[in-house]
């Protein structure tokens, strides 16, 4: 057995004794018109419809008003610290100039935050999800922990179909976690009532810079 | 058309009328029906409770006596989907029985398809119903693979015209399923009475259903609530609608 | 779990149970009906079912090779693997990785397999403390209670029952209202998430080409317990193997439609590996332990299309057995349709009515219609009767009853004598046209709320030899 595994090899030897011989068929064909969906008109157009019956918040912007479109947003959030993801600081430095908000936070002030600021490397116009993949300067826990989150999109990354992006994959260098995010936390668990902000944010804004 | 008649022992024994009416319709739309007396069971009763060998002989069996048949009907949508999904399947493949319960699985129709999309009958007008009266339609579980529910329901508008309306949950399980509605009595009686509570508030008071075993359950429980609901097969509606004679049944 | 020891016990209790039934009924049919919406947007969806049930039975035709494949992802990522043969040893597992890390409060999010292998017992005698951080599995561990469907664990729980938990758990206030309850929950369950050291998981997907955990959640819960705490172990069943990152997005596709009608559940969670050094917050150590308890019996033989299941609970749902009962009556950790197979065939978890359930089922085919990897649930509970049927000594009264009235319809004059006694059975005991109560074989059809017609007095085939016909 190599080093990282332990345990019972009986597992290994009951799979291979249930293995039928006549198996050797290939792995089925995927035809990928049965796979995407059919999405007709821009993508644009289609990833923002999905995005607000999925329960987020979208809005189209100019680059060059994103600081302004961004702090009118926070007005709406509750008192306390904002996060500014470090990537997108450094490819928007404009938001530096927000008031008070933080890149590096204490663990004190990440979970008293009130609002997140995060980039979305990709959306996915199917469902109306924004793909986000954890690293360095990309945080895990800004997109979750406040109850308000403000994701910026460039018009340009949204990929029409949940196949199509996933499939564009490089299998071996995958990120140490990638969220697909669709709308805010949410529970149905009691009396089948649908309550938003259970752990992760209750409110989603998706901020698409048109001319990114 | 020749088509050899599968009656099933429950529409034999508890409804000739509808058999009558299966008859009489086919035989209006051109076709000439041979019964074969020697037809008792499909083997379904076996075959769901696991006792394969039964169902095995009992295929083998019908597969005999309609052998000489170009087509065969059956009112009853459970016993079609017995010979026609799983009679071949109780057979190993390749061989000569396999071929025969493939033929009849092949040549067997319930009664609704064979008439509507076979024949491709068409009615003038629909069965006559009486004034402001609603009928509705339940979907017996057996009709899964046969037909899809909205065809069904088109079918049954062709029937009643505009008397038809929505049943909730009209593909929800009766609380029949043979041996279970007598096994887990308080489950299907639970399941019957949702079905009831649906039936009630469609407003209907013609139930149309194309499968005897739903329909001695349904009725059953109409009855002992003295709910006055009238449970129909297909075959008696159209029979109707055509002013077909049909025997007396007491 | 406490109460009634059969099914046909508990069964009759829930029956009983006004509150229940009503908490059931209603959830399962808003939930089926969004369902159906969601699918119907599909470009095919049958043929994206048989797409997806031809993925799992290949990876499943496979196993052996995709399992050393995963493996080889997992060691080219520094993920740790332990390999279980049964709960205990996947529980045992568990409670060394624990000590290995100096583990002691442990989050976990929402994993059919935990409840199988009753790990949380296992975790509470090594004194490793868990909470459970699903709101409805929440619920539930506060109340010592168990869940009743694969997707919505508190179904059977109402808002006021939740509120009383709440009340009596907590010392929250009581509110008849979800909202409050939710912020409750919220405010909570931050405290625990931050204090909490080690994250268990289980696994929607194992993706064998990238060596990633897939996880399905809508409450945020997830993404949670993979931030704080320094050691991740996600378990799961040897038959959550999937080949490529694109077979999971067909599989993924039909999932959230099926189990909550979404197009995508709130946060698809992609895990490879434990966190980088250079980022801030995520796992130092990660471990997967893959369990087997059963499921490779299954693979050898008759059931093994029941472990193309991906645990959407769609077949509970629409199964109008499971709408009457809810899911605690089922005895096993799997409720519905898919729980009457699993308990009988799982090792772990699988509660003492293996033998009674696959009877329990009117076969009437709705499960099937909607499982997304097409498991023929119906012909396979008809398998499990056929093994019971097969075996002498215990035969069912019913089986016998059934294969004496199976020999006599091999000959006509048979069924005629056989259809004349019951016609005159009936008729006897008839007024007008109906039998109201029987004695014997048939009491069990009038005892419930239905009469019996009594036959009429000619058959079909005796219209027809009289000619009438």
């Amino acid at each position: 057995m190599s080093e990282n595994l332990r345990g019972n090899p009986d597992v290994r030897s009951s799979i291979s004794a249930a293995m039928r011989t006549a198996s050797a068929a290939p792995a089925p064909e995927h035809d990928a018109n049965i796979i995407r969906s059919r999405i007709e008109g821009p993508l644009l157009d289609h990833f923002a419809q999905k995005a607000e019956e999925a329960g987020m918040h979208t809005a189209r912007i100019r680059r060059d008003d994103l600081p302004a479109r961004i702090s009118s947003l926070l007005h709406g959030a509750d008192d306390g610290p904002v996060l500014l993801e470090p990537a997108l600081a450094e490819e928007e430095p404009a938001l530096r100039e927000l008031d008070g908000c933080l890149l590096r936070p204490s663990e004190e002030e990440l979970f008293s935050a009130a609002a997140g600021i995060v980039a979305a490397d990709a959306a996915i116009a199917e469902t109306g999800s924004l793909a986000r993949a954890a690293g360095p300067d990309r945080p895990r826990g800004f997109a979750l922990v406040p109850m308000t989150v403000i994701i910026v999109l460039r018009a340009s990354r949204i990929t029409a179909d949940l196949y199509e992006y996933l499939g564009e994959r490089d299998a071996r260098n995958m990120p140490s976690e990638l969220v697909l995010i669709t709308g805010p936390s949410k529970t149905a668990d009691i009396g089948m009532k649908l309550v938003t902000g259970i752990h992760g944010p209750g409110v989603v804004h998706v901020v698409i810079i048109e001319d990114g | 058309m020749q088509v050899g008649l599968f009656i099933t022992c429950l529409t034999d024994t508890f409804y000739p009328r509808v058999g009558a009416a299966v008859v009489a319709v086919l035989r209006h739309f051109g076709c000439t029906v041979r019964f074969p007396p020697e037809q008792t069971c499909c083997g379904q009763p076996a075959y769901n409770n696991g006792l394969t060998d039964e169902a095995r002989i009992l295929i083998e069996r019908l597969a005999d006596i309609f052998e000489p048949d170009e087509r065969v009907v059956c009112p009853s949508a459970s016993c079609t989907a017995m010979v026609k999904r799983h009679g071949p399947g109780l057979f190993a493949p390749g061989g000569e029985a396999r071929r025969r319960a493939e033929t009849l699985a092949g040549k067997i129709f319930d009664f609704n398809t064979f008439l509507f999309d076979v024949l491709g009958a068409e009615l003038d007008s629909p069965a006559a119903l009486r004034p402001g009266a609603q009928a509705t339609l339940h979907y017996p579980c057996h009709c899964r693979g046969l037909i899809t529910a909205a065809t069904a329901t088109d079918r049954a508008r062709g029937v009643v015209g505009e008397a038809l309306v929505p049943l909730e949950r009209a593909d929800q399980c009766c609380g029949f399923g043979g041996a279970f509605a007598m096994e887990f009595q308080e489950i299907s009686d639970a399941m019957l009475a949702d079905k009831l509570a649906c039936l009630e508030e469609s407003g209907a008071d013609l139930l149309i259903c194309d499968e005897s075993g739903c329909r001695m359950n349904i009725e059953g429980g109409l009855h002992r609530r003295g709910r006055p609901v009238r449970v129909a097969h297909t075959a008696e509606l159209v029979a109707e609608a055509l002013d077909l004679p049909l025997p007396e049944v007491s | 779990m406490n109460g009634p020891e059969t099914f046909r016990a508990r069964a009759r209790a829930a029956l009983a149970d006004g509150r229940l039934r009503r908490a059931v009924l209603e959830a399962t049919i808003e939930r089926e009906r969004k369902r159906r919406t969601a699918c119907a947007e599909l470009p095919d969806a049958e043929a994206l079912r048989e797409l997806a049930r031809r993925i799992r039975d290949h990876t499943l035709d496979h196993l052996d090779g995709y399992l050393a494949s995963l493996i080889d992802s997992f060691r080219r990522l520094g993920v740790q693997v332990h390999l279980a043969s049964t709960a205990e040893e996947a529980n045992a597992a568990v409670v060394e990785i624990a000590r290995q890390h100096d583990c002691r409060r442990a989050v976990k999010s929402k994993s059919m397999l935990s409840e199988e292998l009753e790990l949380n017992e296992a975790l509470g005698e090594a004194a490793i403390d868990v909470t459970e951080t699903d709101l409805g599995e929440f619920l539930l561990q506060l109340d010592d209670d168990r869940p009743s469907h694969l997707t919505c664990p508190a179904v059977h729980k109402d808002v006021a029952s939740c509120a009383d938990t709440f009340r009596r758990k907590l010392g929250a206030p009581y509110a008849e209202d979800p909202e409050a309850l939710v912020r409750i929950a919220r405010a909570t369950m931050r405290d625990v998430f931050r204090r909490a050291d080690l994250a268990i998981t289980g696994a929607n997907f194992a993706i064998a080409e990238s060596g990633t955990i897939v996880l399905v959640m809508n409450e945020g819960n997830g993404r949670f317990c993979v931030l704080k705490p320094k050691v991740h172990v996600a378990l799961m069943g040897i038959e959550k193997i999937v080949p490529t990152l694109k077979d999971a997005a067909v599989l993924l596709k039909l999932l959230g439609k099926s189990a909550t009608a979404q197009r995508l559940s709130v946060e698809t969670h992609f895990l490879t590996g434990p966190k980088q050094n250079d980022e801030r917050d995520g796992p130092e150590h990660m471990h997967v332990v893959i369990v087997d308890s059963g499921r490779s019996a299954m693979l050898g033989g008759t059931y093994r299309e029941a472990l193309r299941c991906i645990r959407c609970g769609a077949c509970l749902n629409v199964c109008p057995v499971y709408r009457s009962i809810g899911g605690h009556a089922y005895g096993g950790v799997y409720p519905g349709p898919i729980g009457k197979l699993l308990s009988g065939l799982l090792e772990a978890g699988s509660g003492g009515d293996a033998a009674t359930l696959p009877h329990a089922s009117s076969l009437c085919g709705a499960c099937l219609e909607v499982c997304p990897v097409q498991i023929d649930i119906p012909d396979l509970l008809i398998s499990m009767r056929a093994d019971q049927a097969s075996r002498r000594d215990h035969r069912p009264k019913k089986t016998r009853l059934i294969r004496a009235a199976m020999l006599a319809m091999r000959s006509e004059g048979r069924y005629r004598l056989a259809q004349r006694l019951l016609r005159f059975a009936l008729r006897l005991r008839a007024e007008d046209g109906w039998v109201r109560g029987s004695p014997t074989l048939t009491a069990g059809w009038t005892k419930a709320q239905r009469d019996l017609p009594a036959a009429p007095a000619k058959s079909f085939r005796d219209l027809w030899r009289e000619d009438r016909i």
